[in-house]
This record gives structure tokens, sequence and C-alpha cells, in this order.
């Protein structure tokens, strides 16, 4: 039995420090946190970590590279969309399209560049960290670009809203949400009954319904938050978007698999017919276009656009990453552990500024996590020895 | 005689040692870069922190950063080094004709 429970909290750590963490923060926020504005804001200001930790896990599983550049392409498709809409009075859809081809020609540059010519990941996005800011600067002449454009806005930054149902309170968001847990409960059945149609076997029914009755709970727990704010933020189906979408290609696609057969043995991979050069490429690319996205959500949420926006995101998804398990899992991390580590430090980062905690005092609480990972990963390499 | 020792490894294993490096690199650095954030911070007097407690926090920041870059590249040695293969092993692979 103590075997069990040893092997459950190291399965589940992050889920269990997020839980712990929510808690932490709900009695300090005198259960303020769990309003239903600060919920949905919860998802709004953490969404551009959700998305970029999605394309940075693609380029960790490459073997441990990092893009130190998404946080200034976050900078200049903003300022490039701003100033499209603002100044040249463009529509928002052509500028929506033409600024993620932006996004994805920096991932295409740089991708080429540490693909094919194999310059070091770390030099080439070191340094499109300062040429992609500056550029950013260029197009804001230094200034504040503020954003308008009302399509661009309900595009990203808006609530679906239903006529007839989301009228007085937003029953749409609780209607989805239930359709979501349903399908979570049922999904449990239906796969084991292909897994004992196929002749695998099947484990133990309680654990597996167990766990999606939980996530289905707090599925239904956040769409009845929602119902009682303004409902769903589009914002919410975008990262929802990235998210599966990822999820799909690492977990189910031959090309996800080639980004884990590249971190682990390149040479291999190589030998088995597998052009390496092309996955390092679509890492990278991949990876600006999500930073592009997170751009053009950043300028909606905010409505604005300036020379500082981006900061630090690519430590914020690093953090993400790190926090997640990556570490722990030698890097090869998945998208659902980024998603925890994201959500992780999200949850302080609303925490504090619920609390009113000044900026400093935020980054020593950060430091102060990160710490704590750290310190989990020389703790648990100490217990395992050398093959770690 | 051999005038050149040539060493293999178990790729994977490497190849994780490395990525388990780069990520603790990234994460040293993010904890500099919140050092120095904290003190631009007090400079500015914008945080209601005092100066001394912000100070401090910073210095513990960035040494705690040194640290781990220390332990990240002992723990990298040590990993590379488990990563070697026995001599035995080295012999088998050198004699197997691969396509």
């Amino acid at each position: 039995m103590n075997i069990n429970v040893k092997a459950f909290v190291k399965k589940y750590t992050m889920v269990i420090a997020l839980v712990a963490v929510f808690a932490l923060f709900g009695f300090l926020t005198h259960g303020r946190l769990l309003y239903p504005q600060n919920m949905s804001n919860l998802l709004l200001q953490n969404s551009y970590v959700l998305v970029l930790a999605c394309g940075m896990l693609l380029c960790i599983l490459t073997g441990g590279n990092i893009d130190l550049s998404v946080g200034s392409t976050v900078c200049l498709v903003g300022a490039l969309a701003a100033q499209l809409m603002d100044k040249s009075g463009m529509n928002a859809i052509p500028v929506i399209f033409l600024c993620l081809m932006v996004g994805a020609i920096i991932g295409g540059w740089q991708g080429f560049w540490i693909g094919y010519v194999h310059i070091p990941p770390f030099i080439c996005t070191l340094s499109g960290m300062f040429l992609f800011r500056g550029l950013g600067r260029v197009i804001l002449q230094s200034k504040t670009v503020p954003v308008k454009n009302k399509l661009f806005l309900n595009i990203f930054a808006s609530y679906v809203q239903i006529p007839g149902l989301d009228d007085a309170k937003k029953w749409s968001a609780l209607i989805i949400g239930c359709a979501i847990a349903l399908f979570l409960v049922v999904s449990v059945f239906t796969g084991r009954a292909k897994r004992a149609s196929k002749g695998y076997a099947v484990g133990a029914l309680a654990p597996e319904l167990g766990k999606k009755l939980i996530i289905a709970a707090l599925v239904v727990f956040y769409a009845w938050k929602l119902t009682n704010y303004k409902g769903i933020p589009v914002m919410l189906i975008w990262v929802l978007a990235v998210v599966f979408i990822y999820s799909f290609i690492t977990s189910k696609t031959a090309l996800g698999r080639y980004f884990y057969a590249v971190g682990g043995n390149e040479k291999a991979t190589k030998l088995s017919g597998i052009d390496t050069r092309k996955v390092y490429f679509l890492a990278y690319l991949s990876m600006s276009f999500l930073a592009g996205l997170s751009g053009l959500l950043m300028a909606a949420r905010i409505a604005s656009v300036n020379g500082d926006t981006g900061n630090a995101f690519e430590m914020d998804a690093i953090g993400s990453c790190f926090i997640g398990g990556a570490s722990a899992y030698g890097g090869s991390g998945t998208v659902a552990g980024i998603c925890i580590g994201a959500i992780f430090l999200g949850v302080i980062n609303q925490g504090m500024s619920i609390i009113g905690l000044d900026n400093n005092w935020q980054y020593i609480v950060k430091g102060a996590v990160l710490l704590v990972a750290v310190i989990f990963d020389v703790v648990s390499n100490h217990k395992t020895g050398k093959a770690g | 005689m051999q005038s050149n020792e040539h060493i293999e490894y178990d790729v994977q294993q490497r190849a994780r040692a490395g990525t388990r490096a780069t990520l603790r690199a990234a994460v040293a650095g993010y904890l500099a870069y919140l050092a120095w954030q904290i003190i631009q911070g007090v400079r500015s007097g914008e945080s209601t922190m005092t100066p001394a407690v912000g100070y401090a926090a910073a210095a513990f920041f960035a040494l705690a950063a040194v640290a781990f870059v220390v332990y990240l590249i002992r723990r990298w040695r040590i990993e590379v080094e488990a990563a070697r293969l026995p001599e035995s092993a080295q012999t088998e692979e050198s004699t197997e004709d691969e396509t």
C-alpha cells in the first residue's frame, strides 16, 4: 500500500503541487481567487504561456534546444498588427494572416540556420532576440500603439455569445462544459471496450474512471465559473485548439515521434531515413508561428503594443517546461505536463496580483518556486544516482 | 599502441544528459534575470520593498544561479561518464558491420 502511495505521489507530483498552490492562494486571497472573474482572467492572462510552452516543447524535444527569441517575435508581430490596423487602416483578417505568415517566416529563417547550416540554436535565437526586438521597436517608432479594431478584438478577446442562450447568464459555457465532462467519462468505457475487442490487456476500471471523473468535475466547475462571468472567452478556444493539436501531433503522429527520436538519438534517426534537418526546421518554424499567434493574442488582450511587449516570455515558457516535469523526465516532457507547469505559474501570478504584491515581491515568489523545482531536481538526481 | 583513444557512448543517455544540462542552464539564467529585475525595481524606487531586502533577495538568487550552474556542469560530467560504454561493448560495436 505504501509503495502505491509513493508511486502515486511521484507520478502526480505536479498535479498535487498545483492543487496545493491553488488551495494556498485561495486561502491567502480569502477565496477571491475562485471568483468567476478571476478564474476567467487566470486563463486570459496566461494564454500566451500555454501557447508558447507548446512550441517550446518541440524545441526541447529535439535535444534540449530552446528558442530565446519568442518574446521578441511576440513584440514584432504585435507591433506589425497594431501599426497595420491603426496607421494603414487595413482590415483585421488580412492583418492576422500576414502576421501569422511573418511569424512563420521568422521561424523558417531561424530553422534554416539551425537545421541546415547547423548554427547552434542558442546563438541563432539569441541574435534573433535582439534583432526582432529592435525591429519591433522600429515599427512602433518607440511608442505605444493602441489596438482598436473591433473585428480583431472580437476574433481574439471577446466572449462566446449565443443569442437566446447567453442573454442573462452564459449558459452555453455550462452546457459545453457538461458535454465535455460527459465525453471524458464515456471515453473511458469506449476506450476500454475498443482495447478489449482488439485483445489488449485492460487494467482496473476504478483508477482510470476515477481520474477522468476528477478531470470532468474540474471542467464542470470551471465552466460554472465562466457561466457566472462573461462566458467562454474566445481566447480559451484558441489556446485549447493549440494544446489539442500539439498534443495530438506529439502523441499520435509519426511526425511527433520524429521529434522525440531526434532528441533521443539523432544519428540513429538519420540512419533510419528521417531527415533530421527538416525536423529541426519544423520545430523552430512552429515555435515562431506560435509566437506570432501569441503576439496577436497579447495585442488583443491588452489592446495595445509597446517596445516592452513580450519581455521575458521565453523565460516563462521555459520555466513552465522545467516545472512541468521536463527535467524530471530527462527532457522528454508532454503537452499535459507543460500545461500543468504553465497553469501552476499562472495561479501564482494571479494570486499575487489579487493580494496586491508589487512586482519585486512577485519576482521573489517566482524565484522561490523555481528554486523549489531546482531543489527537487537536485534531490531526485541524488537519490537515483548516475543514471538519473 | 593507440595514439587516439576513441570512446563510445550510449547516444540516448548522452543526449538526455545534454538536454537536462541545457534546461538547467536556462533556469539558472532565469534566476539571474529575476535577480537583475529585483535590483532594477529597487533602484527605480517603484517597489514597496526596502532596499536591504531587495538587494539581499537579488544576491540570494544570483548566488543560487551560480551554484546551479556549477551543479549542472558537475552533473553533466557525471551523466556523460555514466553514458560511457564499457570497453567490451565498445570492442563489439567497433567490429560490427553497420549499414
